[in-house]
């Protein structure tokens, strides 16, 4: 009876121990399994965005060329025409000069929104050349100031460039309809580490505690910066203006190819 | 066995020294560790002074599981087993009332202890199914009450076996089989205070 009754406690204590070392090791192994299947998933989801940013710059390239090429081309040639017309008759030498400037003004939007659908000029010179030739057009086109200081940045393929050329493309757009800013400076930087690309308006500014998950605008930046592997800075105070910084580590932005 | 003393020592030491840093649920631990240790110090007293000191479990089951079972019921918060928890607990102060009353204090409580361990282990096993469910706590060794779990896992099995059977050893078989069985039972509540006291030590990092 007495080993028997010692024998059941040794049972009872080494079932025991053994319960909890099995419970410790399976929770290990569900917790990897779970951090693995998120990880994949994270990754899947970012596969998917990739796709269907690349599959929206494919489409918005497209109709940007054929803006350029076919309309923008009718356009031209039909300005050609209509500047060799001559009338002796005023009013309808007025009516021309009218059909000259419509048309002027026409291909100029056109040429605009074509750059907006597809920058040419970052597919050609990179990505810095297109920010400038962009606030360029901006400060011709907006009552607002603008400026621009970037380093030469190296080791990004133009998917990177260009989804940072949409971001800051968005972050403008928004500083323009929303902060009622005076002044827009765009900083583009490269270290050994990162690529730190930041925009700073005067304007209003918000409560970024407040502010929810932002617009259409405010999300398609985050798919972009999703899909780089990037960080995103939100500096905002109430009546002192906005900076958005996004950092892209030179590691991830290899990465994220 | 006075070497039991020791562990229930250091875990009132440790629990005192850190209840500042404890979160609530822990305090209690360290009240019934506190209690523990007065309540078996008192049982010695008894012993010298050659008085009965079977009362003071009658007395010890109820604070032990009420206790306990608060712990749980905070970590189990939502769940069936949380909202019956006072019920139960009060069903058992009301036991040991009734007990008091009709004074059956010098009684051997084994049906008393059978009944605390087994719902002890069922909230436990609760604790550990709902840890592995969530899978929300990334490093267990620094889950105070992974610890505490622990401890009650590898004790109360045994001790029901202990209590289960003691009463009838004593009757049917010889008083020293009965006391070592009672120094295996003192070991046992050696290793759980060591529990206690990793369960008050260990800083929740999760």
């Amino acid at each position: 009876m007495k080993y028997m009754l010692f024998g059941g406690i040794m049972v009872i204590l080494f079932l025991a121990i053994s319960v909890i070392i099995f419970f410790i090791v399976y929770q290990k192994r569900l917790l990897a399994q779970q951090i693995r299947l998120q990880s994949v998933q994270q990754e899947y989801q970012r596969e998917l965005l990739s796709s269907s940013i690349a599959a929206q710059e494919k489409e918005r390239v497209r109709i940007g060329h054929d803006l350029h090429d076919e309309i923008g081309s009718s356009l031209s040639t039909a300005k050609l025409l209509v500047n060799q017309l001559h009338h002796t008759d005023p009013d309808k030498a007025q009516i021309v000069t009218s059909v000259k400037e419509i048309l002027s003004h026409t291909i100029q939007n056109l040429k605009n929104i074509s750059l907006n659908l597809y920058p040419s000029v970052l597919t050609k010179f990179g990505l810095v050349e297109a920010l400038q030739y962009l606030v360029s057009v901006l400060s011709q086109a907006s009552p607002l100031n603008f400026s621009l200081a970037a380093d030469e940045i190296k080791g990004l393929e133009l998917p990177q460039e260009l989804a940072l050329y949409r971001i800051v493309q968005e972050l403008v757009n928004n500083a323009i309809k929303h902060s009622g800013a005076s002044e827009v400076n765009i900083l583009l930087t490269q270290t050994e580490k990162c690529i730190a690309l930041s925009v700073r308006d005067n304007g209003c500014g918000f409560d970024t505690q407040e502010s929810g998950k932002g617009g259409i605008g405010l999300k398609s930046i985050e798919a972009r910066k999703e899909m780089l592997k990037a960080d995103m800075e939100i500096q905002s105070v109430p009546g002192k203006g906005t900076c958005i910084i996004i950092r892209l580590p030179i590691v991830k932005a290899m990465q994220s190819l | 066995m006075y070497a039991v003393m020791i562990p229930e020592t250091i875990a009132v030491v440790v629990g005192g020294l850190r209840l500042k840093k404890l979160q609530p649920p822990l305090r209690y631990l360290w009240i019934l560790v506190l209690f523990g240790f007065l309540t078996d110090l008192l049982s010695r007293i008894f012993i010298l002074l050659k008085l009965g000191n079977l009362f003071l479990i009658v007395l010890y089951i109820p604070v032990e599981f009420g206790l306990l079972a608060a712990m749980y019921r905070y970590e189990l918060s939502d769940s069936r087993t949380a909202k019956m928890i006072p019920f139960l607990t009060a069903g058992f102060a009301g036991y040991a009332f009734f007990e008091i009353i009709t004074g059956k204090l010098q009684g051997f409580n084994r049906e008393e202890r059978f009944v605390e361990g087994f719902l002890l282990l069922f909230f436990v096993l609760q604790y550990l199914y709902r840890v592995l469910k969530k899978l929300n706590i990334f490093h267990l060794e620094y889950a105070p009450m992974f610890w505490l779990s622990a401890g009650l896992i590898i004790y109360f099995p045994c001790d029901i076996i202990v209590f289960t059977f003691s009463e009838y050893i004593f009757s049917s078989y010889s008083t020293t089989f009965n006391l070592q069985l009672w120094d295996i039972h003192a070991i046992l509540t050696m290793i759980l205070y060591i529990f206690y006291t990793l369960t008050l030590t260990i800083p929740r990092r999760n």
